[in-house]
């Protein structure tokens, strides 16, 4: 037992003094470590002085803590004074009377800190997920202007197969009745010329043989009327096959016409309903349920009881009394009074921090209040916020950029709590476009993003509820807008693509009408090639038998001439003899 | 490999040497507390000090620690279930707010129920664990060893020298 005193006697006396003349390399390590782990950046702070009566007070020179989601300094101090209550660290609670500091920049971007591990995917895949909710947006309130989507809409409405079909019955029917007639025709024309041939009148010798000749030239009549009157169905057939075509064509047209028609184009090419308050609220919603998923991770790690607070005398585990970095009149000032943790105790929480002229913005004024701990006063006020150039929009054909701007505001008011109220006002004042066109050919957001120039752009998003069950209100002046602009630009975007539409129309008609006009002038070429024919072999019908018919009375009269011959000889031999009796 | 080897030779030779039986069983009586307590700097300290002070094994405890280490976790909510029934006593709430204001006693976290739980558990637990070691380590050396001794496995322990002989 002597020897575990001796031991102990030892120890005390071996670590006492080099506690002493170690402290600030320990504690400025130990700072130095928890704040690097905390903001994943290099921390510096050149040297740590510590008194340790009649309180613990610490000073520490050239500080340097980096802001962890940005690439400056939180604070950057020459010198910064921390006194903390003794007695309340061995009730294993850190009370910090007072944090002062009469030399320090804070948000000082001059110099960027040093990342120790890269920041979290988490973050990365949080920002990729808002801009590209606004890219989305960007993209499909704009791109109603892409003349691509209309044709390709209005192209699949066109199908002529009903009357490319109906016109393929048609032609068909009739060339088949056509080339039936036209046999029948042909066999009565070559039966009618037969007969015609073996029609021999200088073999005719007398009246009968006459009289027999002429039955036959009625019957050859009666086949010629028959033969002309099957080339006039012919013919019908092929007017009222012509007329079908026609209308069929005609309907073809028609259908093309209407199809580019004003109010086909205005239907397809009218300005969208795109609202930018949805995919805000989306945005909002996705970041709040990552937030709860970090949440319960954070809470599902290994199992480690329940801790019961029994303490009467409301000694906080973490308070800062007072802070305070710089005086009112510098361009950075902070001060915060009963900053604490606890939701236990019912301090008069306090913080207020002033920016003036930094290189994000011209003045940030950011007031928090609490009465009791639970519900935060928060009033945030940024004025001229600098936004850089942003490319808004790109196509193959296109790029939008945002124009650098400095006169962007942002106001957040309400009060932060179990039911939060929160709203937040942002306006970008005369904002400005620049449009690069890839190509030669103009394209119609040349002339729109021009008139969104000057024209301010207001969001305004309110919170309400539980973190749990928040209902996020969005209401911007962009969506009416971008809506607006649309509805002047609409006529000269409708002369626009008429124009276009028009060298369609022409394309397509040449395409379908082509088609049809080749298989209607096939089926008239057959026709006028059967009908030629038809015609030919009647007229030849018509000539043989006018022939005929000519010569036939020719030898009616040669018969008759000899007859009234052979009649007067015999006359005149019967005078003769009755004159000589 | 060949390290760990060692170490269980080592702990074997220390369970089989004239090391007394007291000795060892306490250190693993300490190790088994320094295993369950959640890390409490102030008790873990103790805990070493009373090791050094009453001359335990330090090779024993520090070589069955951090196997114990590996399995205590797995019974921290039944350790929970015991504390929360003491913490949650209402009628002992006056006691408890009364501790809560002494000084240096909140640096224990005995009003976190697994902590409490394994003090409870150690203090009770303690005394008869001591006696188990101390039984099963007498029998062991009476039943076991002269056995094992005779046994093939027991040469297989007896490292050559040459393998000592490379560690140096």
């Amino acid at each position: 037992m002597k020897k575990t005193i001796k031991l102990f006697v030892l120890f005390a006396l071996i670590s006492i003094p080099t506690w002493i003349l170690m402290d600030n390399i320990i504690l400025r390590k130990l700072i130095i470590l928890s704040l690097e782990k905390a903001t994943k950046k290099e921390v510096h702070l050149e040297k740590l002085n510590i008194n340790y009566f009649p309180n613990i007070k610490i000073k520490l020179n050239n500080l340097k803590i980096p802001n962890p989601y940005q690439d400056n300094y939180l604070i950057v101090a020459e010198n910064l004074f921390i006194d903390l209550e003794t007695s309340a660290l061995l009730q294993k609670s850190l009370i910090i009377n007072n944090i002062t500091s009469n030399k320090a920049i804070l948000m000082d971007s001059r110099e960027q800190p040093i990342k120790i591990i890269d920041e979290s995917s988490n973050q990365r895949s949080k920002k990729s997920n808002i801009s590209s909710t606004l890219k989305k947006y960007l993209e499909t309130s704009l791109n109603i202007h892409n003349d691509s989507e209309i044709k390709s809409t209005i192209e699949s409405t066109f199908d002529f197969n009903n009357e490319i079909n109906d016109l393929e019955t048609i032609i068909s029917s009739s060339t088949s009745l056509i080339n039936e007639k036209k046999d029948n025709v042909l066999k009565q024309t070559t039966n009618t010329l037969y007969r015609i041939n073996n029609i021999n009148i200088d073999t005719i010798q007398n009246i009968d043989q006459l009289n027999e000749t002429q039955k036959t030239m009625g019957s050859i009549t009666q086949d010629y009327e028959s033969i002309t009157k099957e080339i006039k169905d012919i013919e019908n057939i092929y007017q009222q096959s012509d007329l079908k075509i026609k209308e069929i064509n005609d309907n073809l047209n028609n259908k093309i016409d209407e199809s580019f028609s004003f109010q086909v184009i205005n239907n397809h090419a009218a300005p969208s309903a795109n609202e930018l308050s949805q995919p805000v609220k989306n945005s909002l919603s996705h970041l709040l349920t990552k937030f709860r998923q970090g949440q319960s991770k954070k809470k599902a790690t290994k199992f480690s009881g329940i801790t019961y607070n029994f303490r009467k005398n409301n000694l906080p585990q973490f308070l800062i009394r007072k802070i305070e970095i710089n005086t009112f009149n510098d361009d950075h000032y902070f001060k915060g009074l009963n900053l604490t943790t606890s939701k236990h105790n019912k301090v008069d929480l306090k913080l207020y921090l002033k920016l003036f002229n930094q290189n994000k913005f011209d003045k940030l004024i950011v007031n928090l209040s609490s009465p009791d701990n639970h519900d935060y006063e928060v009033n945030i006020r940024a004025r001229n916020i600098h936004l850089n150039q942003t490319k808004l929009y790109e196509t193959e054909d296109i790029l939008v950029n945002f124009l650098n701007n400095k006169t962007t505001d942002l106001d957040i008011s309400g009060t932060l709590s179990a039911s939060s109220n929160i709203i937040t006002t942002a306006i970008i004042k005369k904002p400005n476009y620049r449009v690069i066109s890839k190509k030669t050919t103009p394209h119609f957001l040349t002339s729109f993003i021009p008139y969104l120039n000057n024209e301010d752009i207001s969001l305004e998003i309110t919170l309400n509820g539980k973190i749990d069950d928040l209902s996020v209100n969005v209401t911007t002046n962009l969506d009416p807008l971008i809506n607006n602009i649309q509805n002047r630009l609409f006529d000269k975007k409708m002369v626009e693509i008429k124009k276009q539409k028009q060298r369609e129309i022409n394309r397509i008609k040449e395409e379908k009408l082509g088609e049809t006009n080749k298989k209607s002038t096939e089926f008239s070429k057959e026709y006028t090639k059967t009908i030629n024919q038809l015609k030919f072999q009647e007229k030849e019908i018509f000539n043989q038998k006018g022939l005929i018919e000519r010569r036939i009375n020719q030898k009616k009269v040669q018969i008759e001439n000899a007859v009234m011959g052979d009649l007067n000889r015999v006359i005149k031999k019967i005078n003769l003899n009755g004159l000589s009796n | 490999m060949i390290s760990i080897f060692l170490l269980i030779k080592k702990f074997l030779a220390f369970l089989n040497s004239n090391e007394s039986v007291e000795n060892i069983s306490f250190s693993l009586t300490l190790a088994l507390s320094f295993a369950i307590i959640p890390f409490t700097p102030l008790i873990h300290l103790t805990l070493l000090i009373l090791l050094v002070s009453f001359n335990g094994n330090l090779f024993i405890f520090l070589f069955i620690t951090p196997l114990l280490k590996l399995v205590t976790p797995h019974i921290y909510y039944e350790i929970h279930l015991l504390g929360n029934v003491i913490l949650s006593n209402e009628s002992l709430t006056s006691i408890f707010e009364k501790l809560a204001d002494i000084p240096l006693l909140n640096f224990l976290n005995w009003n976190n129920t697994v902590t409490l739980g394994s003090y409870i558990y150690c203090i009770i637990g303690s005394i008869p664990v001591y006696y188990f070691y101390k039984m099963s380590i007498n029998k062991y050396r009476q039943k076991v060893l002269p056995k094992l001794k005779q046994s093939k496995i027991f040469h297989v322990f007896k490292v050559p020298n040459w393998i000592t002989f490379f560690r140096k």
